[in-house]
């Protein structure tokens, strides 16, 4: 009996391309492109967090911490180099190039779960103390000032590629946006589809068969780390562009406490449920902040006890357990022969009880 | 002839804080060899099993596998020498299916397609073809003991270690077993830590006996269950031989 594989193609471009661009081409129509260029911004953070935790097992509290070094490298770079398409590559390199090596110096010291949480919420405030702190002269890296609480206002933005002094509109960066968000979603697919992906998550289930099998933990665990980082840090360069000013807010534990609230009320286990749970939230909170009656961290709070105890599989899991199946990130076919396959049509009752999706 | 050996242990201690777990143990292991270590709790079978699979860091001594020292190797390194591990508890990818657990185990070291060979042979020789789709953590606990052999046979390795395969099994499940060890006897090496002395009699060749980490009798099953010191020590002064 042969195995049959899931046709790759279509389970890493179909679904972003069938449920992601009819929404991200409909939104305009509810909301500002400014406002939605956020969303999408957002929701390539939550991506990052959902990556590493979700399919990985990696709970990092700093994932705030990589959103920020990666906004912070490209404007002190942008304002040295002026050239923002540079800049954006370098800073996210740099960002991974930083992630890799914190990354390896936790997995290969054997961190276990709990202080690796801890570590990264270390990491990300100890970066925040440093930034409010360097308001002073001496704190310039070539032209950029670091500039202490106030950040850093009034660099150059992205461009067109073929003219310098043509600055994006809301609505190009809006499509921008959107377009990195869509293929850093069919990046994601294509990774867990992808023999590293499949350790990835076996590594989430158990640590020591997969090291039994031959596999390096560390390794794999790193450099998914690594990837997780590039993607915070492409979120934080869009940021950056889209706000037009760096503070250490970034860095701030609210911050770092909103990505995991978004992974964990959209669905953990999916790459589509920390999309929807950013943008639910973020809208929740933009709409929040019209009054002043309830704070905002309260209904928060509320919000993640509660998705936490009824929806412990979030939105995500609501939708692909009863009713969409097939936003599920990970592929369903590569080990099933065609018999079982045909059966899986009829009978779900298997895969509900499967968390991956 | 002898058979080369494929496990080498020489002087090897391993030691937590004050205990001496195992100490100074000798051993070799040869292919085709269906070897037991038996022994009361705490002899030190088990630290000394975990320190050949590279779980355990040895405290001393050396260790060979299949020619290369891996005295202080990673696990994953222990096991891309070619050693496949089954632990006493079930140690499966819970989530994933059955043919998961074993594709990734058989993908570590082959392509693809040799690996979804692989998977096919295994579940058709393990006989877990009924349950290949079902998530391991929906399986009974017999049928999880056969999903982690096959997970540790993914890895085409050429030593077993098993730690109390039979642990939970019926006795149908138990001659069943026995059957295949056999069977894999002739394509590999095996080293069984196991309790159960009615299926020690069943499989073994040979045997050793641990007792407060040293070695306390080797030899075949049947020289070894008549020893006096092993009746005193781990079977009973009335044991039947």
């Amino acid at each position: 009996m042969t195995i049959q594989r899931a046709n790759g193609v279509t389970h890493i471009l179909l679904v972003p391309l069938v449920c992601g661009v009819p929404v991200l081409l409909l939104a305009p129509l509810f909301a500002s492109t400014y406002t939605l260029s956020l969303f999408c911004i957002y929701a390539l953070l939550a991506v990052s967090l959902g990556l590493i935790w979700g399919f990985g097992g990696i709970l990092c509290f700093g994932q705030g911490a990589f959103f920020g070094i990666g906004a912070y490298s490209y404007v002190v770079l942008v304002i040295n180099l002026e050239l923002p398409w540079i800049s954006l590559l370098l800073a996210v390199g740099l960002t991974v190039a930083v992630t890799a090596c914190f990354g390896a110096a936790l997995f290969y010291g054997r961190l276990g779960d709990v202080y690796l949480a801890v570590v990264t919420l270390v990491f990300t405030l100890i970066l925040n103390r440093f930034l409010n702190s360097t308001a002073g002269p001496e704190y310039q890296l070539g032209s950029a000032r670091l500039g202490g609480f106030n950040g850093i206002p009034g660099f150059p933005t992205l461009h067109f590629p073929w003219s310098d002094t043509t600055f994006l509109s809301d609505t190009v960066f809006y499509i921008l946006s959107s377009a990195v968000l869509l293929a850093s979603w069919m990046f994601c697919r294509w990774i867990l589809k992808s023999h590293f992906g499949r350790v990835l998550v076996a590594v989430r289930e158990n640590e020591q068969r997969v090291e039994f099998a031959g596999y390096d933990v560390r390794l794999f665990k790193t450099v998914a780390f690594s990837i997780s980082g590039g993607l915070a840090a492409l979120a934080g360069v869009l940021y950056a562009n889209w706000a037009g000013i760096v503070t250490p807010a970034l860095f701030s534990l609210t911050q770092s406490a909103e990505i995991i609230i978004w992974t964990v009320v959209g669905g953990l286990g999916t790459l589509f449920g920390p999309m929807i749970g950013s943008a639910a939230l973020t809208a929740l909170k933009l709409g929040l902040g019209h009054q002043s009656l309830v704070d905002n961290f309260f209904v928060m709070g509320i919000l993640l006890v509660t998705a936490v105890l009824v929806f412990p599989r979030g939105i995500a899991g609501v939708f692909t357990a009863y009713r969409f199946p097939f936003l599920s990130s990970e592929p369903k076919g590569r080990w099933q022969t065609r018999s079982n396959r045909r059966r899986d049509i009829t009978d779900t009752g298997g895969k509900q009880k499967n968390a991956n999706f | 002839m002898t058979a080369e050996p494929v496990l080498s242990v020489e002087g090897l201690s391993v030691r937590f804080g004050g205990v001496l777990a195992v100490d100074s143990i000798n051993f070799t292991l040869r292919r085709h060899d269906l070897h037991c270590l038996i022994g009361p709790n705490g002899a030190g079978k088990s630290t000394f099993f975990k320190a050949i699979s590279g779980v355990v860091r040895p405290s001393s001594g050396r260790i060979w596998i299949n020619g290369q020292e891996s005295t202080r190797l990673p696990a994953h390194r222990v096991a891309r020498l070619g050693v496949g591990i089954k632990m006493q508890v079930p140690n499966l990818l819970e989530r994933l299916s059955v043919e998961e657990n074993l594709w990734v185990a058989a993908r570590c070291r082959h392509s693809a397609s040799k690996a979804d060979q692989i998977v096919e042979s295994l579940i058709d020789r393990i006989g877990i073809n009924k349950y290949r789709s079902s998530p391991v953590m929906d399986l009974a606990h017999g049928h999880r003991q056969h999903v982690e052999l096959a997970s540790a046979l993914a890895t085409e390795p050429s030593i077993l270690l098993l730690d109390e395969p039979a642990a939970g099994l019926s006795e149908t499940e138990v001659n069943e077993l026995s059957r295949l060890l056999q069977q894999l006897k002739k394509e590999m090496a095996l080293l069984v830590v196991e309790h159960n002395t009615r299926f020690v009699r069943m499989i073994a060749e040979s045997v050793t006996v641990f007792h407060k980490g040293r070695i306390l009798a080797t030899g075949s099953p049947v020289q070894v269950f008549q020893n006096e010191s092993v009746k005193n020590v781990y079977l009973g002064r009335d044991a039947v031989t």
